[in-house]
């Protein structure tokens, strides 16, 4: 285990931690970023095990990259904010399901290479649902700040890391025939600090675990601790 | 050599690309904080205006109670009191000096009606409307000045201007306001009225000779009138004014834009 495993196990789990802490209290969107949580420590823990016992953790990896996504869908699907544009979460998420279903098949088989293409598309719909959301945030302004939204952490959260995600697997196949060590290490180095900065704004989320419920223009916050 | 050419430019737009992201998010917080001012700024017009409607409302139903009450001391009490007096005149004079007490209670019963009839008249909305707002100040004065207790100059400065009707009200209320203030709690003797019609504005002075009081209380402490005169005044688009002390007495400065 390295430092930055360390770093990224111990943010997961101060996020699992809060989560227990305020587990009585927690709303649907917040209980599901928590669950989230869980179970992306559970997942990496396994893929820990796995690489030992079978050298190689990529297929099964491959095998449980939907489950972030729709799992993260589920949590855009929940917030009241998004509440107009649920139908555009199922259809999206339904369509990068399929999208998977059919690379899986027949374009990038499991075990020989990355799921390049799902995850740049994930990714974008990921992106969209966090514009979206940036975009609500806006037109239902509240008298609480910004920061003690957990809307907004969200947002933040997986815009930086999706956006660096779809960069990062955008230049895969690149980097695969023309392979330059100081670049892929820089990315690599900024896709655990982006992967650092999502969890960390995932457990601010479930701390502040507050979620506006507006439908007006000018918004009056309801603080429904 | 293209592969480095081309990793240099994903450099840059790897760069680009965080700087995008970064002024993005700066661009949304500060939209978001300017949306938030507006926001509040809307919130504080719809509370003002609707203080102000309420304090309509309030005004509106103590006006209607006013008309009530002069209407009955007209109809009610001042007929009785009439119907009195006309059965005093009847009364057969004795030469006696029951006849001083019968004279005297005549004059008391006379003077009950005027006061009456004068106390309506104040009272009644209409009667102010239709007079406008400088004779239904006098009208009050002369009131006031017919107890002895007060010497009284009331000063009109320019060529008086008609408003409003509903404004006019609201400040001959105000004046009736500081003058029972005056009779209540000054204990003066001399009373200075200026009324300025100015192009742009009207105010009006009350000032008196009294024992003044404090006026730094903290808010919700001062007195109920000081309160109802500020917000009347408020509704009206003016400000107020209110300086007072034991050695000069009080002066109060209302200012209404025309």
């Amino acid at each position: 285990m390295t430092v930055y495993d360390v770093i990224y196990y111990l943010i997961l789990c101060s996020g699992i931690a809060i989560g227990l802490y305020k587990s009585r209290r927690l709303l649907l969107p917040a209980r599901l970023l928590w669950l989230l949580l869980v179970f992306i420590t559970v997942k990496e823990l396994v893929a820990l095990y796995y690489s030992h016992t079978h050298g190689s953790n990529l297929r099964f990896y491959q095998y449980l990259s939907p489950a972030d996504f729709l799992w993260t869908a589920g949590v855009f699907f929940t917030l009241p904010l998004m509440s107009r544009h649920r139908s555009l979460i199922i259809s999206l998420s339904l369509l990068v399901f399929l999208f998977y279903l059919a690379n899986l098949l027949f374009l990038e088989i499991p075990g020989k290479g990355a799921d390049a293409n799902f995850k740049l598309v994930r990714s974008s719909v990921l992106v969209l649902f966090s514009l979206l959301l940036f975009r609500r945030l806006i037109d239902t302004v509240s008298n609480r700040p910004l920061y003690k939204k957990s809307e907004f952490w969200i947002a933040v959260g997986i815009i930086f890391f999706y956006l660096f995600n779809i960069f990062y697997w955008g230049c895969y196949n690149f980097l695969l025939k023309h392979p330059n060590k100081p670049f892929q290490s820089l990315l690599r180095q900024l896709f655990i600090y982006t992967n650092y900065l999502l969890y960390l704004s995932y457990g601010i989320a479930v701390y502040l675990n507050h979620l506006d419920v507006v439908s007006n223009k000018i918004s009056h916050s309801h603080d429904r601790r | 050599m293209i592969a480095d050419k081309e990793i240099r430019l994903l450099i840059f737009v790897m760069i680009g690309l965080f700087f995008m992201l970064l002024g993005f998010l700066v661009a949304f917080v500060v939209a978001y904080h300017r949306k938030q001012i507006q926001g509040r700024r809307e919130r504080e017009q719809l509370k003002t205006r609707y203080n102000q409607e309420l304090l309509k409302a309030k005004l509106e139903i103590k006006e209607q109670t006013l008309v009530s009450i002069a209407q009955e001391i007209h109809d009610n009490i001042g007929q009785t009191l009439s119907l009195a007096k006309l059965n005093l005149n009847l009364l057969k004079t004795t030469g006696g000096a029951e006849d001083e007490k019968l004279l005297s209670t005549k004059h008391l019963v006379s003077k009950a009606v005027q006061d009456l009839r004068n106390m309506a008249r104040t009272m009644h909305t209409d009667t102010i409307i239709s007079q406008g707002l400088v004779k239904a100040i006098r009208l009050e004065l002369n009131n006031l000045e017919k107890t002895g207790v007060y010497a009284i100059n009331f000063q009109v400065l320019h060529e008086p201007y008609p408003f409003d009707k509903q404004k006019e009200l609201i400040i001959f209320r105000i004046f009736q306001e500081a003058c029972s203030n005056i009779i209540k709690h000054a204990a003066a003797t001399e009373l200075n009225i200026e009324a300025y019609f100015e192009p742009d504005h009207f105010s009006l002075t009350i000032g008196d000779n009294g024992k003044g009081f404090e006026t730094t209380l903290p808010s919700g402490q001062g007195g109920l009138g000081i309160q109802s005169m500020k917000s009347r005044t408020e509704l009206l688009g003016g400000s107020f004014k209110l300086i007072s002390n034991a050695a000069s007495g009080t002066r109060l400065t209302i200012s209404i834009p025309r």
